[in-house]
């Protein structure tokens, strides 16, 4: 029996010691693994910023700034016909800390006119802070905030001493009063009815063990409540509880601590919350899905205001303030809220950027804050452009509802930056992403490729091209003979009108005779980097390539002729906000400016009066936007690409089953395209032309035209002007005086040019 | 009399106006800033206090925050050219000087920019660096 008791002592002393090790290593260490967070980009406000009021107070909210009267704290906003007046948050930027302060802005239509600070001096820029839109978390999908016992508000505290351990500062890790109280209950009610818990238990509870409840479990509970005590003080113990507690689900991601919840419930962070919700957040620590106040609301309202009655009985807050607390709805808002479902597909390329500089356990875990550039307003207007359009066209096309799919890329065209992505028609679907992976026939799409090799090898926009009927044998491979979409061959055309008007004998004979490798070699030179077939289809984009991968081509158009990265992320802190890393613009030149030159306008064309010139009715000509549509073999893929000045949109519409969708790149894609761009305060094209780029008139047969009516005027490298005349033209002299007039012009153009 | 003495006195007037307006236009003004916009022109002088400094990353990062406003001024790519070349940064030094240029028709940015890509070339010789002579061979022939 005495040994018995000796082992038994022995057993005790050396799990106790285990538990020892096990809560101090736990409290010491690394106590969570805390997830990278990912944010929006800030948003630089400045005098003579393109942005309309309505656009700036969406902004606002889904930050969870609150409208008032009169803005007298942070997150605060108040906004009359002309005027929004904001109380900026203050946020670590990579570049320096912002503090939080007043601003004053007067818009005006779309542009912001005025910026003052709060006494009213003028204010030349102010940055609205990023907002945090999801995070790469750890295995078991525990996602935090951390917050500061410090900067934890006071009657947060105080609800939690009230309901949940009164005596906290008293006790020693256990509290034998409350544990009699809740046995007696329980004895009397015939099972588990109360808990008796204190805050340190209840912090030992989650920190290591499971919720079955077992006399052994319990045991080990106190114990290590009691080690918790022996190690830590008071306020380490709360600070841990509050970054610990489990106070809600998004998605398969569980809401730990309150600092996450605040944004999860509120969309606003714990230092801007009321007493109302406050006492809210503490209400659920005793069951997040019981309470959950968008679920059930009224059972949630009662257990906050119980929380509120507690508070005031224990002399926290007074009467009057509880009872105005009580009367508050329960402020909990859907829009802007935090949630890991946000945007997966902008985040699937943030990880697969990063993961080329950080290890997936270490994105997982070291509580990163990472800054990208997405833009919240234009990734809204891609989700719904798409769920509206493709809805629409469904029912527009008899095809079945859902059937549809699209992906959707947005970038700035100086910087390579993404601002937007739709991987699928459901925004917050986590599944697959088409913009990144579909690899799909491009059509059309690739054709521009084929025209400006031809360019470098020293054709022009007035070449003559061969678009009667061709025939091509390959070895081993059946016979091709491509055809046009309207099953015509047009005899002799310009190169400008075969790219304009999509013609496809005419490109695949100028891809033969120019070489198929060469226009091969160009796309990869443009920024494909792995190997594709070169087939002799090749040029009518008989080759699978992804939404991301022709995004990347037609960068280096929009931008001219840069090969310009697409990027993702501008900058990682840690977990302090220390910088830690960033990522640069880097570009080189890939296209001379003066075959982009005359690319550009050969694109511009395919807007002005080809196959995208339907999008005329839809924005005025001075845009000058430029594009291309694609449609591959039976209607399959529908895509289209194309530029304004400061972003460039490539969209892809097919079916996931590969069936005929019906649509061409003009009556699918493009249509959503053209929501998108209406959204997005799109500049004209300004691609400014070297010196040495020559404008002159031609007729529809490639020929000089100077003076002759119907003759459209268009730029050419040196040396490659036609030098046949139209009947109607007034030969060299008068070509020489276009040519002269034309380069007066620029020169005019370009002293106004920085 | 009094007629004279008037328009004697409103000669001088016109006279001194004149010769006023002659003294300003004498003295040129200094180049135009580099932007219209405030906070563009502070974050210049931010960036250029960063690069003398030696701290590149901060002075790259305002000049990048300046171009997300203004990504069709040529100066500010030019400024930025200099900083990847003050990091040692050749290759992007000439690829932003050739942004840069492609850009503007102003032949005093441009010399700048034959200037710095020069600068970036002869010490790119020395580093070994091949994108930079690949890129100079395009855009500016033998130097």
């Amino acid at each position: 029996m005495r040994l018995f008791a000796v082992l038994a002592f022995f057993a005790l002393a050396g799990y106790t010691v285990y538990l020892d090790i096990t809560v101090r290593d736990k409290l010491e260490g690394s106590r969570w693994a805390i997830p990278s967070h990912i944010y929006s980009r800030p948003l630089d406000i400045f005098p003579g910023m393109v942005i309309t009021r309505p656009e700036l107070v969406g902004e606002l909210k889904q930050l969870g700034y609150r409208a008032v009267a009169h803005p007298d704290s942070p997150g605060t906003f108040a906004q009359s016909k002309y005027r929004v007046r904001i109380y900026l948050r203050g946020f670590t930027f990579w570049d320096g800390s912002s503090e939080p302060r007043i601003i004053d802005l007067r818009i005006e239509g779309n542009v912001v006119t005025a910026l003052h600070d709060a006494h009213g001096n003028p204010s030349d820029s102010a940055r609205l802070e990023p907002r945090l839109f999801g995070s790469i978390s750890p295995g078991h999908h525990e996602d935090r905030a951390l917050v500061r016992l410090e900067d934890v508000p006071q009657d947060l505290v105080h609800a939690l001493l009230a309901v949940e351990d009164r005596a906290f500062y008293k006790h020693f890790g256990i509290d034998p009063r409350g544990l009699a109280r809740a046995m007696w209950a329980n004895l009397s009610a015939g099972g588990v009815v109360q808990g008796g818990s204190t805050l340190t238990q209840q912090l030992a509870k989650n920190f290591f063990l499971t919720q079955e409840r077992t006399i052994q479990r319990k045991l080990t509970e106190m114990l290590m409540a009691l080690l918790l005590e022996l190690h830590y003080e008071k306020d380490e113990i709360l600070e841990a509880y509050i970054n610990e507690v489990y106070l809600g689900q998004s998605g398969n991601r569980a809401i730990h601590g309150f600092g996450l919840a605040s944004l999860f419930y509120f969309a606003r962070p714990l230092d801007e919350l009321n007493l109302s919700e406050l006492a809210l957040l503490t209400a659920l620590v005793k069951g997040a899905s019981y309470y959950n106040p968008f679920r059930s609301p009224e059972r949630a309202k009662t257990r906050r205001n119980l929380v509120l009655g507690n508070m005031v009985e224990l002399g926290y807050v007074d009467s009057t303030a509880a009872a105005e607390a009580r009367k508050a709805p329960l402020g909990v808002t859907r829009k802007g809220r935090y949630s890991s479902t946000e945007h997966p597909a902008y985040l699937d390329f943030v990880r697969l950027q990063l993961r080329r500089d950080y290890q997936e356990d270490g994105l997982r875990k070291a509580g990163l804050h990472i800054i990208t550039a997405l833009d919240p307003r234009i990734q809204g207007v891609v989700e719904k452009s798409v769920g509206q359009r493709l809805s629409a066209i469904e029912k527009q096309k008899n095809l079945p509802e859902g059937s549809l799919q699209s992906a959707v890329l947005v970038v700035r065209t100086d910087n390579g930056e993404v601002v937007a992505l739709a991987g699928g028609r459901a925004p917050r679907f986590a599944g697959f992403n088409r913009a990144l992976e579909a690899e799909r026939p491009v059509g059309s799409l690739i054709k521009p490729l084929v025209f400006l090799a031809a360019l470098e090898r020293g054709y022009s926009l007035a070449s003559m091209l061969d678009d009667g009927p061709l025939v091509v044998e390959q070895a081993g491979a059946p016979v091709w003979k491509p055809q046009n979409y309207d099953g015509t061959s047009h005899g002799s055309v310009r190169l400008i009108d075969a790219l304009s008007y999509s013609y496809n004998i005419a490109t695949a004979r100028l891809g033969l005779e120019i070489g198929i490798d060469r226009v091969v070699r160009l796309l990869r030179r443009l920024g494909l980097n792995r190997e594709v077939s070169g087939y002799p289809s090749f040029s009518l984009g008989a080759v699978n390539l992804t939404p991301l991968e022709m995004t990347q081509m037609y960068l280096a158009f929009a931008s001219g002729g840069f090969l310009i990265p697409l990027r993702t992320t501008r900058s990682v802190l840690n977990q302090d906000m220390q910088p830690l890393a960033r990522y640069p613009l880097s570009l080189e030149q890939v296209i001379e400016g003066e075959q982009m030159t005359v690319l550009n306008a050969g694109l511009q064309s395919v807007v002005a009066k080809g196959t995208a010139r339907s999008l005329n009715t839809r924005f005025p000509p001075n845009l000058k936007l430029a594009g291309k549509t694609g449609t591959t073999n039976g209607y399959r893929d529908s895509w289209f690409a194309g530029y304004g000045g400061n972003y460039l949109a490539v969209v892809w519409v097919g079916r996931d089953d590969n069936k005929p969708t019906g649509l061409t790149g003009a009556s699918g894609a493009m249509q959503i395209w053209g929501d998108i761009m209406k959204e997005v305060h799109i500049q004209p094209v300004d691609l400014p032309a070297p010196a040495s780029i020559e404008y002159v008139q031609i007729d529809q047969y490639g020929q000089l035209a100077t003076g002759c009516s119907g003759a459209q005027t268009l730029p050419f490298v040196p040396g490659t002007m036609p030098d046949r005349y139209a009947s109607c033209a007034s030969v060299k002299k008068r070509r020489d005086k276009s040519a002269k007039k034309q380069s007066w012009l620029e020169k005019l153009f370009d002293t106004n040019r920085k | 009399m009094r007629i004279k003495i008037l328009s004697g006195l409103g000669l001088a007037l016109v006279t001194l106006v004149v010769l006023a307006s002659c003294t300003t236009t004498a003295s040129r003004p200094e180049r135009q800033p580099i932007s219209d916009q405030a906070a563009v022109v502070n974050w210049v002088d931010s960036a250029r206090h960063f690069r003398d400094r030696k701290q590149f990353d901060q002075a790259a990062v305002i000049l990048e925050r300046a171009l997300r406003i203004e990504p069709g001024n040529a100066r500010l790519w030019h400024e930025l050219a200099r900083v990847h070349l003050d990091q040692g940064n050749f290759d992007q030094a000439i690829q932003f000087a050739t942004k840069s240029n492609a850009l503007t028709r102003d032949n005093e940015l441009k010399t700048s920019n034959r200037r710095l890509v020069n600068a970036a070339q002869s010490r790119c010789t020395t580093t070994s660096l091949s994108s930079c002579r690949k890129v100079i061979q395009n855009q500016y022939g033998r130097p």
